[in-house]
């Protein structure tokens, strides 16, 4: 017990300001938000209860592994930034180490997940929910989410641990985010949900929907769990526990080296001379700046996986409900744009963002660079390399949307409109771009402008349910996208300035910071 | 002696308390090795950057080649120096060519200095090694290679010797001393180690609680104890370590 408080004390002193805490409490406050949207109404109350844990897996799905993907970054990322595993390691033995991580995130994830239990039942008291509630059905949601969300912390923190680029664990997260969201809408694919530890909060729930077209939702049920995904919990747990301290036991203390790295030489030298490599001559490539800091990023790996990730389960979703989406090509764009526009482009522009200016962060690059470059042009570059890889990722998306009505088999033309809603949503996006670029530029944390950025994608959602999507750029670039209806009319001059008005708002702003503070380095 | 090439006037960082650079008049001549010399914490990494523009001076002003640097000129200017402040500035995944043709681009530099800089630091069969795999030392060269692409007019370094092993110390050490002879630069160099200054300036600056307490050429040091320990002391009024 005095190990555990020890342990816990030790990695929360650590912690001190670096506002974990508040990354949680966001997380969860928007959890409960949004289970509590529109639950006010009269047809529901009755069974506002059950229609909570129904709810309830869905949003966790969608929001918990981004949010844990940012909570164990903070943790594991400060001990790289510092670069404090050297000194811890010759004052605790590494087990040590490895178990105040872990115990650290049960701990917190424990606070989670009860904190999230009591706000529910206050939820449901306030909104005045009719009857009260099943405390054992509550007592297994918690059980639930409290072991699921450790698994995804714990993969979370080896993530972070094996890649000091936090990068690839916010990548993984997002890619988590969306695949344990949409798998829960293929019922064909529940062997994919009960396996991989995203899945398994829309894999382990208990409560059905009594829904028809008619009558909308008639009530809720209690749902048998036959298909194992306890043991594939315990599996996980047991794996990424005892993989997790492997790992970190053959972690040099400056950083896990893969063995099957090989040294290559650079394709940009030319021999001059090859009797001796000292007469060797260089190039300098012709790309811009910015361009050559990216090389060898992992963002790409996200830039690839999260439009396919959207594209495959849109398609199967599409496919297996021709019944109601019979629009072809439109409703076949809904369902590859709905749900990544809102959730999962703003956080993956985040993504880039924070990398493209963790770049000066790092050390004392902010000298170097302010010595040599206008600071009008430095802001232009982060801002044109973020939103050409935003433009490259929107054209992705085109592309998979256009192969896979192919493979739908679709006879009708590709949309002509599609040309506008893509040049709609590089326009808006371009707004989202010079937005996480001041965020990420004034927030030196890799992870917290992405976790805004998630943020920002939900509020977005709340103001274009209230017809005022131009007020965010986050909106901007979803209903510039068509994401919720393809056949929607819009004010395009109103969309225009407005997204014009959010690149210039953000880019002076960029300026405007770099030129009135002074320059902080680590 | 030649005409300053720096010169600041009452330059002050900070306010009150937490004045951390106090009406600093430097006097910087043409060609010379300055030495900035100064307890930890005495304000010289401060003062550094306050000549880069990294920090908004409080009140005073800096002109750099008789010319007041400002918001507007302050680039050009700078684009006659090379610098290494702190610790060298550098992108860990990339390797040391990689960032050195990142600095040449910025600086408008042709790719064959990239080589000889690299001959110059000793870093050439290193190149194309990540950056996050050199050892201090070598990232220090590599700082120094920053600092001296373009062949600047002025360099200015912040304890460039940090990191290096005793040989390497020497080294650098001489190669300063040489830069105004053969490369016709003017080097400022601070350090903590009077030692090191003592080897390698002309002109000698003394900073401690971040005023100027001295500023004059070797011989003039040297003419205020029996040695230049006990000169610096003296100054310093002895309380702070070396």
């Amino acid at each position: 017990m005095n190990y555990l408080k020890k342990t816990i004390s030790l990695e929360l002193e650590k912690t001190k300001r670096r506002g974990i805490w508040l990354v949680l409490t966001v997380f969860l406050l928007l959890i409960i938000a949004w289970t509590g949207y529109n639950m006010d109404d009269e047809r529901f109350l009755g069974f506002g209860w059950m229609m909570a844990l129904y709810n309830a897996p869905l949003i966790n799905a969608c929001l918990i592994p981004t949010g844990i993907a940012v909570f164990a970054s903070r943790i594991v990322d400060m001990e790289h930034k510092g670069n404090t595993w050297k000194m811890l390691e010759t004052m605790q033995c590494k087990l040590d180490i490895y178990l105040g991580k872990v115990l650290y995130g049960f701990a917190a994830v424990l606070v989670f997940s009860i904190a999230e239990l009591i706000l529910f039942l206050i939820m449901g008291y306030v909104v005045g929910f009719h009857g009260a509630p099943d405390l054992r059905a509550y007592g297994l949601f918690f059980m639930q989410t409290f072991s699921i969300t450790f698994n995804l912390y714990l993969l979370q923190m080896i993530v972070s641990l094996v890649f000091s680029n936090q990068a690839v664990a916010l990548c993984t997260g997002l890619c988590g985010s969306m695949a344990g969201l949409f798998l829960m809408y293929i019922p064909s694919w529940s062997l994919l949900r009960t396996v991989i530890p995203w899945g398994h909060y829309g894999a382990s729930m208990f409560i059905g929907m009594d829904w028809n077209k008619e009558q909308g939702i008639k009530g809720f049920y209690y749902l048998s769990q036959g298909n194992g995904v306890v043991f594939f919990i315990m599996g996980w747990f047991i794996i990424l526990l005892l993989g997790g301290w492997l790992v970190f036991r053959h972690m040099d203390t400056d950083g896990f080296h893969f063995s099957f790295k090989q040294h290559r030489l650079s394709s940009e030298l030319t021999l001059t001379d090859s009797a001796s490599p000292r007469r060797m001559s260089v190039k300098i490539p012709h790309l811009p700046v910015e361009l050559l800091k990216i090389k060898r990023t992992p963002i790409w790996i996200a830039f690839l996986v999260l439009p396919l990730i959207s594209a495959v389960i849109g398609t199967i979703n599409y496919l297996n409900n021709l019944e109601v989406l019979t629009s072809t090509w439109y409703s076949l764009w809904t369902q590859h744009a709905l749900f990544f526009s809102y959730f999962f482009m703003p956080p993956l522009v985040g993504v880039y963002a924070s990398y493209l200016w963790r770049l000066e962060h790092n050390g004392t690059n902010w000298n170097m660079m302010l010595v040599n470059t206008p600071v009008w042009r430095l802001v232009l570059g982060k801002f044109a390399v973020c939103s050409t890889i935003m433009l490259l990722t929107l054209g992705w998306l085109c592309l998979l949307y256009i192969l896979c009505g192919l493979y739908a088999g679709f006879t009708k033309p590709i949309p002509v409109e599609l040309l506008e809603w893509l040049a709609c949503g590089i326009l808006g996006g371009t707004a989202v771009c010079a937005a996480q670029c001041f965020l990420s530029l004034v927030i030196r944390s890799f992870s917290i402008p992405i976790g805004m950025a998630l943020i920002g994608g939900f509020v977005g959602l709340a103001f274009t349910a209230r017809n005022q999507y131009y007020l965010l750029p986050y909106s901007l670039m979803s209903m510039g996208m068509r994401a919720n209806n393809p056949n929607l009319k819009m004010d395009m001059t109103q969309f225009i300035c407005f997204s014009v008005f959010f690149i210039l708002l953000f880019y002076l702003l960029m300026v405007w910071y770099i030129r009135h503070h002074d320059v902080r380095t680590q | 002696m030649n005409a300053n090439i720096i010169e600041t006037e009452s330059l002050t960082k900070g306010v009150g308390s937490h004045t951390r650079v106090n009406h600093i008049d430097l006097r910087v001549p043409e060609g010379c090795v300055y030495g900035f010399l100064g307890p930890n914490g005495a304000g010289k990494t401060t003062t550094l950057k306050l000549l880069l523009g990294l920090l908004k001076p409080t009140a005073g002003t800096i002109t750099f080649f008789g010319q007041k640097m400002t918001a507007q000129n302050r680039l050009s200017i700078l684009r006659h120096t090379g610098s290494l402040i702190e610790s060298p500035s550098f992108y860990g995944h990339l390797t040391g060519l990689e960032n050195l043709q990142i600095v040449a681009k910025l600086k408008k530099i042709p790719a064959g200095e990239i080589t000889n800089v690299l001959h110059t630091v000793r870093l050439y069969e290193q190149k194309d090694k990540k950056v996050k795999q050199y050892s201090l030392g070598m990232k220090q060269r590599l700082g120094i290679a920053m600092a001296l692409l373009g062949n600047p007019r002025v360099l200015i370094l912040d304890e460039p010797t940090n990191g290096l092993d005793p040989a390497g110390i020497q080294e650098i050490r001489e190669f300063i001393k040489s830069l105004p002879v053969i490369r016709q630069m003017t080097v400022i160099v601070s350090s903590h180690l009077l030692s090191e200054m003592e080897q390698m300036a002309d002109m000698v600056g003394i900073i401690n609680h971040g005023s100027l307490i001295f500023q004059g050429t070797m011989a003039a040091l040297e003419a205020q104890g029996e040695t230049l320990e006990e000169a610096f002391l003296k100054l310093t009024e002895g309380g702070e370590s070396l």
